[in-house]
């Protein structure tokens, strides 16, 4: 019998169905899965055959068709480094990343909004979606990375429990430098009670502040993370201010990749270069965002933000220390 | 007189819906041509129907209500249909007329330019069991018009009378390039029209409709056929695509229904526009 799933990939769920497309041999190499998906779904062939299943459909392949396991998460602060991390290990030769999968997302959404749905079976999906989403594309790939959105730090103990013992990253940076960076170019989080589908209720006076509770998401993402840290084994601190050298001497290692020959090439190739526009080198630019911080963005940041951040960077550090 | 032919209609064998059948009536179609073809371009207009056509559509009229605002529209209400001046400089159409032994209503010239396409649409208001018929008289034509009636495909040629209900679904369109000219006769029904009609055979449709590709045949196909599966999926525009989908159609023996086609595609990528919508 002819595998009708095969090459196929779930593009994205919506009121408990899986809507497939065809991959054929195509790679993740965008910075973000969305914008994979997106010329996936724009081929005029899923436009024609675009299949729809329930989502046991998810399970029963995932017995036949496991996907690569997972060998490290990105937990990050947004707008930290977190997509040159992804594109680091996008290069190796052996590796697929989902940057971001916006299936991962709508399903946490789900699983947070039917909070008596059974753990496990929750669990088992979210692994079954994952193998789905993380099949090899290329013969020689042996190994998977997920990098979250910057929210899903608050579901850490469903992708753990999903997932235990997998190494987690969480990558941040100064918040006022984030805050600026949001200034310029907003993230969904800033919308007022976009966060609600994952459990987050903002304070009433707000509701009409898109960048105050762009702060106090934030806050929620740098506290959970302290929580997780001392929560959970197997997490790296990582500031934005180490990168790119912390990439190959950290992270690497904590994802348990030996880097050398072309592969430890294309990593230093692409953590030298913007992630997002490859065509420009990576450069730090904490002084310009520092400069363009105005007194009530620092306000925000001191009222939000500057509290947790001490605490990560006193953890960090402490970390560091213990490693020497 | 309507009563009495909706009596005889009951015990004839046609009563049953009749879609289409060829009149044993014939024309010299060449002489008619001739004189289409001299008719100043001022006697054409465009057709009044214009939501359920595209392209170049127009008629001219033969028969019409005197003084009507719009000589071409056959008025089912209208009861005083006369000859236009334009018919009596046309001697041959009138030769063509009177042949019919029956109270005519319009009678219209309806010229279809190559590429106009008259989506599919019913005509209420005829039948036999209203007592009024439209009966075509083909004077131009050529091997690329189609003609759908109640989902049949025909081919009326030059000079054939064709009889057609056409209260049941119709769909015209020129795809040759030369223009399609009908004489087009609203007929009061009588029993000279009924004794025709009686011995008409009911045509079977004389073009062979392919079957349509479908979705789910084509898909079946591509799972044995990997490098059409290949070439379609590395397509990424529409236009390309419904190409290689109309290749595959006439390799395999099917039609292509394109615009269902691109109904789907267009909804699947509506879809995929509001996948976050709750």
């Amino acid at each position: 019998m002819t595998d009708a799933l095969m090459d196929w990939i779930p593009l994205y769920l919506q009121r408990g169905y899986v809507h497939w497309g065809y991959m054929g041999q195509e790679r993740f190499v965008e910075p973000f899965c969305q914008d994979t998906l997106q010329k996936l779904a724009a081929k005029p062939f899923n436009q024609l055959f675009g299949q729809r299943t329930g989502l046991s459909v998810l399970s029963e392949r995932a017995l036949s068709h496991p996907g690569l396991p997972l060998q490290g998460i990105v937990f990050h602060s947004s707008r930290c480094g977190s997509t040159l991390a992804a594109q680091a290990l996008a290069a190796l030769s052996d590796s697929v990343v989902l940057s971001e999968p916006p299936a991962i997302d709508t399903f946490l959404q789900w699983l947070t909004a039917s909070p008596d749905f059974d753990k496990q079976a929750g669990q088992a999906l979210l692994r079954d979606l994952t193998a789905a989403l993380g099949q090899p594309r290329r013969i020689q790939d042996q190994r998977l990375f997920l990098k979250t959105d910057c929210w899903h730090i608050c579901h850490i103990e469903r992708l753990l429990s999903a997932f235990p013992g997998t190494p987690w990253l969480f990558l941040y940076r100064d918040p006022l430098e984030v805050l600026v960076s949001q200034v310029r170019m907003p993230s969904s989080y800033l919308i007022p009670g976009s966060m609600m589908a994952h459990g987050l209720y903002p304070p009433e006076q707000l509701l009409n502040q898109p960048l105050e509770h762009g702060a106090w998401v934030l806050s929620h993402i740098l506290n959970t993370a302290i929580h997780a840290l001392q929560t959970y084994p197997g997490g790296l601190l990582v500031n934005y201010s180490e990168l790119p050298d912390a990439l190959a001497t950290r992270l690497a290692p904590h994802f348990k990749l030996h880097l050398s020959g072309p592969d430890l090439d294309a990593w230093q190739q692409t953590t030298t270069r913007h992630s997002k526009n490859p065509q420009r080198p990576f450069e730090a630019d904490s002084a310009d965002k520092q400069r363009d911080a105005d007194q009530a963005l620092r306000t925000i940041a001191a009222r939000w933000l500057d509290g947790p951040y001490a605490v990560l960077e006193q953890m960090r550090l402490a970390r560091l220390t213990d490693y020497a | 007189m309507a009563t009495t032919c909706q009596k005889k209609l009951k015990t004839m064998h046609f009563q049953t819906t009749i879609s289409a059948c060829r009149l044993p009536l014939p024309f010299n179609a060449e002489q008619l041509q001739t004189e289409a073809a001299n008719l100043a371009a001022s006697d054409w207009q465009a057709h009044f129907n214009n939501a359920i056509y595209q392209g170049d559509w127009s008629a001219a009229a033969l028969r019409a209500v005197p003084g009507s605002h719009n000589a071409i529209y056959s008025d089912p209400n209208a009861d005083n249909w006369t000859d236009t001046p334009l018919l009596e400089r046309c001697p041959h159409l009138q030769a063509a007329l009177s042949q019919f032994a029956c109270p005519l209503l319009s009678a219209r010239l309806l010229r279809l330019a190559p590429g106009a396409v008259i989506n599919e649409h019913r005509d209420h208001g005829l039948g036999l069991d209203v007592g009024e018929v439209r009966i075509h008289l083909v004077i131009a034509t050529n091997p690329d018009v189609e003609c759908r009636i109640n989902g049949s495909s025909y081919h009326w040629a030059a000079g054939e009378c064709w009889y057609a209900d056409f209260s049941l679904p119709h769909f015209f369109a020129n795809r040759g390039d030369t223009e399609r000219i009908h004489l087009v006769i609203d007929c009061k029904v009588n029993d000279w029209l009924l004794a025709l009609l009686a011995t008409a055979e009911q045509a079977t449709p004389n073009v062979s409709t392919l079957p349509p590709l479908t979705v789910a045949w084509l898909y079946q196909h591509l799972q044995n056929d990997a490098q059409l599966h290949r070439q379609l999926f590395a397509i990424n525009t529409k236009d390309d695509f419904i190409a290689a989908l109309a290749s595959v159609a006439e390799r395999s023996g099917h039609s292509l229904d394109e615009p269902e086609l691109r109904q789907m595609m267009r909804q699947n990528h509506r879809a995929w526009i509001e996948r976050n919508l709750p």
